[in-house]
């Protein structure tokens, strides 16, 4: 048993020296991250945790184009945000109910939170789990350091749910990671900040799930979020300098008044107009600083 | 089951003995072709059934079409596509609609019926559809990625593929029912019939030619998948199709997990692009919106504006 120990031990202390030489090294999130870092192994829980819940067979593991395999077809978004490998447990109860562990290494914390983000809903629990955790119907996502943890049960029960949470709580504990939100959280206006569902951003395949604003990627952004409230939805796009903001928005203003998806682009200043689309949303685009901010108000709201 | 089919299945049953002697493997490259095409022309188009028993919402989306012998003569060999994406809530075709396809096509006095499959045994037992095959007593064949299980369909004028590599199998029956379950897809936002073709393409196929090398996610790139998913659905013609529009996905498509909805709908038809059109209406998306259906239309492969398809929408 001791032996035992020490080896986990030993394999702990080598991940976590290797994930934090590959963090010292880390270029900023970006699309081609580098190879996977992390033994994920040693973040399953084992049974003398579980009360009641046990591995069922051996875990799956992928790595970079290889999640394919295990996302049959739609393994893309996982992509944009970083992924780097994910391992898959199955456990299950006395009654073979079973629930799904998937723990993915993403490029680093900010694509962890970006991919969490992405794949939390708005109607969810927030739990003390991880950095975020967020409980829906019948999974629950959470983040730690690099990690996107994801539980999913056989259905919304209130059994299920309990095995979801004893679950992460476990997976939780093994983890010593640690990372903070992206720095461009923390720039949302105060009157966002109650948004429903904030959800940040590393490239357009994310934004066009949200909202498509044009059929190829105008906007370029190096990270950006958007934050949904009501009928309403601010999105924030950040680029490397102000320059460059400065230049893309020139570029923005322009593909608005050549589009014909949009009418009455109207200039309010030099750093801001405002636009309507075919299905009659309004849009107010801004430059300010280093970042493009646009205020897109559905026209259900404005015919109230 | 048979006893809910009534006058049209009778009608049908009647005309299929003397269209049955011209049947065979052409059957595969498309309904449109077939001398069955002529039958049951008072059914639907489309049928759009809403209800919570999906074995018998199945059976009635295929009454209102003309009846199962419309599609499944006496002796034939049936092929059956459902979608086993993952064992999440909203992914996957469900069981009860397989059965009843099933039973359906065994009533109809199918000779042999199949589910083909380019994914794995473990796919199959944790969706609950391997029980359904197994309790049947149907044969489930998992086609493996050798090249040789595959075979090369020129795809003539198409967008950007010129061929596909379609699984041999396939072309060992006489006819291919497609089942799909539609729900949201965070590349291309739309999971329907034309995507679920993808699952007789050669995954290694599928991987190297419908996704850009380096997982490009541009616009473009998706565009691209889209383009390949139409060119695809030139090259394979399902005799009929039934899409699970009951408890799905709206989010995090295509494995989840993602938000549920339950639109508690059965889908079924010939004409992808309209019922494509149709279950992305329940997912809040417009056909012409959506690439691969735009591009499908413009293919003539089908009808996006359901203003001239005749759907008829019944609740069981």
């Amino acid at each position: 048993m001791k032996g035992r120990l020490f080896l986990g031990g030993a394999i702990f202390a080598l991940g976590l020296s290797a994930y934090f030489a590959a963090e010292e090294a880390q270029k900023p999130a970006g699309i081609v991250p580098s190879p996977p870092q992390l033994n994920l192994l040693q973040f399953l829980p084992t049974a003398p945790d579980l009360r009641g819940w046990q591995p069922k067979g051996p875990p799956q593991h992928y790595k970079g184009e290889d999640l394919f395999l295990y996302i049959d077809g739609g393994a893309e978004i996982y992509r944009e945000y970083g992924f780097k490998q994910v391992i898959v447990q199955d456990y299950r109860d006395a009654n073979d109910r079973s629930i799904t562990l998937e723990i993915f290494e993403m490029a680093n914390a900010e694509s962890a939170y970006g991919m969490f983000s992405f794949k939390s809903g708005a109607k969810g629990i927030s739990y003390s789990i991880g950095h975020d955790a967020r409980l829906e119907d019948y999974y629950l996502n959470f983040w730690k350091g690099p990690l996107l943890i994801t539980l999913i049960g056989f259905d919304a029960s209130a059994e299920c749910r309990e095995g979801i949470l004893r679950l992460a709580r476990a997976a939780e504990a093994r983890i010593p990671l640690t990372g903070t939100r992206p720095s461009l959280i923390s720039i949302l206006p105060k009157e966002w900040a109650d948004s429903a569902r904030i959800i940040y951003l590393k490239g357009v395949l994310g934004l066009n799930n949200i909202h498509v604003f044009f059929p190829y990627d105008l906007f370029r952004f190096k990270e950006g979020l958007a934050a949904e409230r009501n009928s309403s939805t601010l999105f924030i796009f950040r680029y490397a300098n102000t320059e460059e903001a400065a230049a893309r928005f020139s570029e923005v203003k322009k593909a608005f008044a050549k589009s014909p998806s949009y009418k009455n682009p109207k200039s309010l200043k030099a750093n801001d107009f405002e636009s309507t689309d075919a299905k009659g949303n309004i849009l107010r685009v801004e430059l300010q600083g280093d970042s493009i901010r646009i205020t897109l108000t559905k026209s259900t709201v404005l015919k109230k | 089951m048979a006893s809910k089919f009534g006058r049209r299945e009778f009608i049908s049953k009647s005309a299929k003995i003397s269209v049955s002697a011209v049947l065979g493997k052409h059957l595969i490259s498309g309904f449109a072709d077939s001398p069955l095409a002529a039958l049951a022309k008072d059914g639907a188009d489309i049928a759009v059934i809403t209800g919570t028993d999906y074995a018998a919402m199945t059976a009635k989306a295929v009454e209102l079409l003309g009846g199962i012998g419309r599609f499944v003569p006496k002796n034939a060999r049936v092929v059956l596509l459902p979608n086993v994406q993952s064992k999440n809530p909203g992914t996957f075709t469900k069981p009860e609609i397989l059965r009843a396809v099933i039973k359906m096509c065994k009533n109809a006095g199918a000779k042999e019926i199949a589910c083909l499959s380019l994914l794995t045994q473990q796919h199959w037992d944790g969706t609950g559809l391997a029980q359904v095959v197994q309790e049947e007593g149907i044969v489930l064949k998992l086609i493996s990625s050798e090249a040789a299980n595959f075979r090369t369909v020129p795809i003539a004028g198409g967008s950007v593929l010129t061929e596909a590599k379609i699984t041999n199998e396939l072309y060992n029956y006489d006819l291919f029912i497609n089942m799909p379950i539609t729900k949201d897809h965070a590349g291309n936002k739309f999971t329907g019939t034309m995507k679920n073709l993808m699952g007789l393409n050669s995954r290694d196929h599928n991987r190297a030619n419908f996704h850009k090398p380096n997982w490009t996610t541009d616009p473009a790139a998706i565009e691209h998948l889209d383009k390949c998913i139409a060119d695809l659905n030139t090259a394979v013609k399902p005799t009929l199709n039934i899409v699970d529009a009951t408890e799905i996905i709206r989010t995090n498509g295509p494995m989840g997990p993602g938000e549920l909805i339950k639109p508690l709908k059965v889908i079924a038809g010939v004409d992808r692009v309209a019922i494509d059109t149709t279950c992305a209406s329940i997912l809040g998306l417009k056909g012409e919106e959506l690439t691969q259906i735009k591009k499908a239309y413009e293919k003539k492969l089908g009808e996006i504006d359901l203003t001239k398809v005749k759907i008829q929408e019944v609740k069981v």
